[in-house]
């Protein structure tokens, strides 16, 4: 084992997580004081615990890394995931909550008719939706998790991403449904601390306590991944410290960009248009996202908790950006190094930890590694929920065996989402060189293709039917299913069509279009005009 | 003897056993009999209420088989018993922490005997659980009776209320779409998301490929796109709180 003290701390921290939702669980039921009963707890809680649960791999290690290689450019995936979070605020969050219900598919069979209507439908393709993301979602948290207890434990990724895989799932499926938010909610504290903490010893290990030194030296380095063959040999030949490396690159690159000069790596105009589409739209039809509105007691509640999130995000990814340019120029010559060895994954992937490291040793490295396994945990944990509820309440409460017990229906879901993890692992042993938030983002497009079309219209438009609803869901999975493959298997164009970094400059319009048209195609019968009416007016508070 | 009893019940089997002594002893004392229920306000997922309903229901072995109590109206069948037994049973709802609000209504009704069931859980659940039947015995001033489950007590209980008398369901009041509701909302979050959207959008394409020159322009000393980025984080707060204003504002009307 090459970092005994890190993994301790990895395992510590974990079993602390573990150790205080139970402790927490007790303690709620047997206090006899009042004094965690303040009505305003709930939404607190609820607010911190979607930040652990929004956080993921893509968002603690993805971003600063990729801001390391690239500069200002790798910033775009942050701002996409934060925005997608007011997004969900601003369209769905109140008339959702106000309507009351547990998951997309009871949202959507709430329109289209309780157990009388026509809903079968709905709520099949919904739970294919569900778990098709779900389980793809788990990829990046697989891969994450398999590289950077490779970078702990110096193991191979195939046995490392077999074992973390399996022990993640049995984590959440076994124990974790248990505690599951104040979990999050102790996990998403974590994130948010061990970012601060990177931020603050980097700027006072090389920028004198000065967080903007670190913009202003941004302006004059040149992104590794900028660097040209030439260069890079000369930089490894000569060696030395951040500053007198960056210092040589910028004299032998002296009208190269710097960190801070946009549109660098940045695609052209349809590619980057996919991928914020995408993001914009994407948390909107994220079923693990959703859920978590439907913890509170009403709307106001609902939103005093997403604005908490938005807040802790926005100050999160904005630290984010600092920390990679930060780690950019502390790590310029691990950076160079890693690509000149054509290892661009762990570069981008493990910038974050290693940083750590250099900042503070194995201490720190593994309080960062802590805080990485925290996001992917507890992300890992409100995906396999999310298709546990989808598997238990939509396929067999909804359709296989209505008159089931509650624990018949949780055995099934449960034994369902340990499938599913082993199919994630699978995955993320094919997958293992792509990027974490790569994989996030083409998550992101499947769901903006699926739940966000259909879940828009049913809050906001009368005239939909549940015709509509299946055949844009439909439409809008297949498509982007058809599209994120096609990128896997590296794939230049399908049918013609150039194949995008981000399905959904395809899919989006296509399921919106799909549910537009068959909509206005089709009818509702009176019963559903009926309940149309009802749940429009209960969702908008009339 | 006593004066005042008072009896912590959940809709669980324990609780129906609590309930079924005080009830009994009332009989012999002439005391006065408060049933209290709990409804503790968690944040808790669906799926995670359904585990812990799970894991807190117990299975009470009688003659004719395996029994599992949970019942939603705890309230109405102590009464319901307690009317059959000729005691009179003062139902108490409360909203908040289990043991701290059974300590505060004995205070609040100066009970001089509090009877709990023990709810006999062993292992990672008492571990997770805990046990409030010994949080309340520890922790109150006044006698404490932890009756333990029987399947004779519950059985005995759940008969006071055999027959139809659940409590017959009111039909909801049919609301009326108000168009207008819908539009006055549309105009709060879709004017927000459109802001913000046209920054969003903006920032973003100006960063793409055919147009870097525009975000490259320096402003103030750093290029326009930090700047913009700055602005789309610092835009959705300012559109969060906005939209929460407003909402509340309009809530209240």
């Amino acid at each position: 084992m090459e970092n005994p003290i890190a993994v301790l701390i990895v395992v510590a921290s974990i079993a602390l997580t573990i150790w205080i939702s139970f402790a927490n669980r007790r303690h709620t039921r047997t206090t006899s004081a009042f004094y965690i009963a303040d009505a305003n707890i709930t939404w607190k809680v609820n607010g911190l615990a979607g930040l652990g649960e929004y956080c993921s791999a893509a968002s603690f290690l993805g971003v600063a890394g990729g801001i390391a290689l690239v500069g200002v450019d790798g910033w775009w995936t942050a701002l996409g995931f934060f925005s997608a979070w007011v997004v969900v605020l601003l369209v769905i969050a109140g008339p959702l909550k106000n309507a009351g219900l547990f998951t997309v598919g009871d949202a959507l069979s709430a329109r289209f008719g309780g157990d009388t209507g026509n809903i079968k439908g709905i709520r099949f393709v919904s739970m294919l939706a569900t778990v098709a993301l779900c389980g793809l979602y788990l990829v990046p948290q697989m891969v994450g998790a398999g590289h950077l207890f490779k970078l702990l434990l110096g193991m191979e990724y195939l046995p490392t991403v077999l074992t973390v895989g399996v022990l993640m799932a049995i984590y959440v499926i076994v124990g974790g449904i248990r505690g599951t938010t104040f979990n999050q909610m102790i996990q998403g504290i974590m994130l948010w601390t061990a970012m601060l903490a990177l931020l603050i010893g980097v700027s006072v290990v090389y920028f004198n306590g000065n967080p903007f030194g670190i913009v202003a030296k941004a302006t004059e380095v040149v992104p590794p991944q900028v660097l040209t063959e030439e260069v890079t040999t000369t930089l490894l030949d000569t060696g030395g410290s951040p500053e007198v490396m960056t210092g040589q690159a910028r004299e032998m690159m002296p009208d190269a960009p710097s960190a801070m000069t946009p549109g660098v790596k940045l695609g052209d105009l349809q590619n980057q248009l996919s991928l914020v589409l995408a993001l914009f739209l994407g948390t909107l039809g994220l079923p693990h996202i959703l859920t978590r509105f439907y913890l509170v007691r009403n709307a106001s509640e609902a939103r005093k908790g997403a604005e908490l999130t938005i807040q802790t995000l926005a100050v999160f990814y904005a630290m984010a950006f600092l920390v990679g340019i930060g780690a950019m120029y502390a790590l310029y010559p691990t950076l160079v190094e890693l690509l000149s060895a054509g290892e661009v994954g762990k570069a981008t992937n493990m910038a974050v930890p290693i940083l750590g490291d250099k900042l503070a040793g194995e201490v720190f490295l593994g309080i960062i590694a802590a805080g990485a396994m925290a996001a992917m945990l507890s992300t890992a944990a409100g995906l396999l929920i999310a298709a546990i509820t989808s598997l238990g309440h939509d396929l067999y409460a909804g359709i296989l065996r209505p008159k089931s017990s509650d624990k018949e229906r949780l055995i099934f879901a449960k034994t369902s989402a340990g499938l599913l993890a082993v199919v994630s692992v699978l995955l993320a042993i094919w997958l293992k060189d792509e990027n974490v938030a790569v994989l996030v983002a083409m998550c992101f497009g499947i769901a903006a293709s699926t739940f966000a079309p259909a879940l828009v219209f049913a809050v906001w438009w009368k005239r939909l039917t549940n015709h509509g609803v299946v055949a844009g869901i439909s439409v809008g999975l297949v498509t982007s299913l058809v599209f994120t493959f096609a990128k896997f298997f590296e794939l230049p164009e399908l049918f013609g069509i150039p194949v995008l970094v981000n399905p959904a400059l395809y899919s989006v319009p296509a399921a919106v279009l799909t549910t537009l048209v068959v909509s206005l195609m089709t009818k509702q019968t009176t019963e559903d005009v009926k309940r149309t009416d009802e749940f429009l007016a209960l969702a908008h508070g009339s | 003897m006593f004066r005042k009893i008072l009896v912590a019940v959940d809709g669980y089997a324990p609780s129906m056993c609590a309930a079924d002594k005080a009830v009994h002893v009332a009989q012999g004392t002439g005391a006065q009999v408060f049933a209290l229920q709990v409804a503790e306000e968690l944040p808790l997922l669906p799926e995670e209420k359904e585990a812990e309903e799970a894991a807190l229901t117990v299975e009470v072995h009688t003659k004719t088989g395996d029994l599992e109590v949970h019942v939603e109206n705890p309230l109405d069948i102590v009464t319901e018993f307690g009317r059959s037994r000729g005691v009179t049973v003062t139902p108490i709802k409360r909203t908040g922490l289990i043991t701290a609000t059974i300590l505060a209504v004995s205070e609040e009704v100066d009970a001089d005997l509090i009877v709990v069931g023990d709810s006999g859980l062993r292992g990672l659940k008492k571990l997770y659980f805990g046990s409030v039947a010994r949080a309340v015995s520890e922790k109150s001033p006044r006698p404490v009776l932890i009756m333990k489950t029987d399947p004779a007590c519950v059985t005995e209980v759940l008969d006071a209320i055999r027959g139809p008398e659940v409590a017959p369901t009111v039909p909801p009041v049919a609301r009326r779409l108000d168009p207008a509701a819908i539009r006055r909302n549309l105009t709060i979050g879709g004017g927000l998301t459109f802001a913000f959207a046209l920054l969003y959008f903006t920032a973003a394409v100006m960063t793409s490929a055919p147009y870097k020159d525009v975000a490259a322009r320096m402003v103030a000393g750093l290029p326009l796109a930090f700047w913009t980025g700055l602005a789309v984080l610092l835009g959705g707060v300012v559109a969060s709180r906005v939209y929460l204003v407003r909402s509340d504002h309009e809530g209240g009307k």
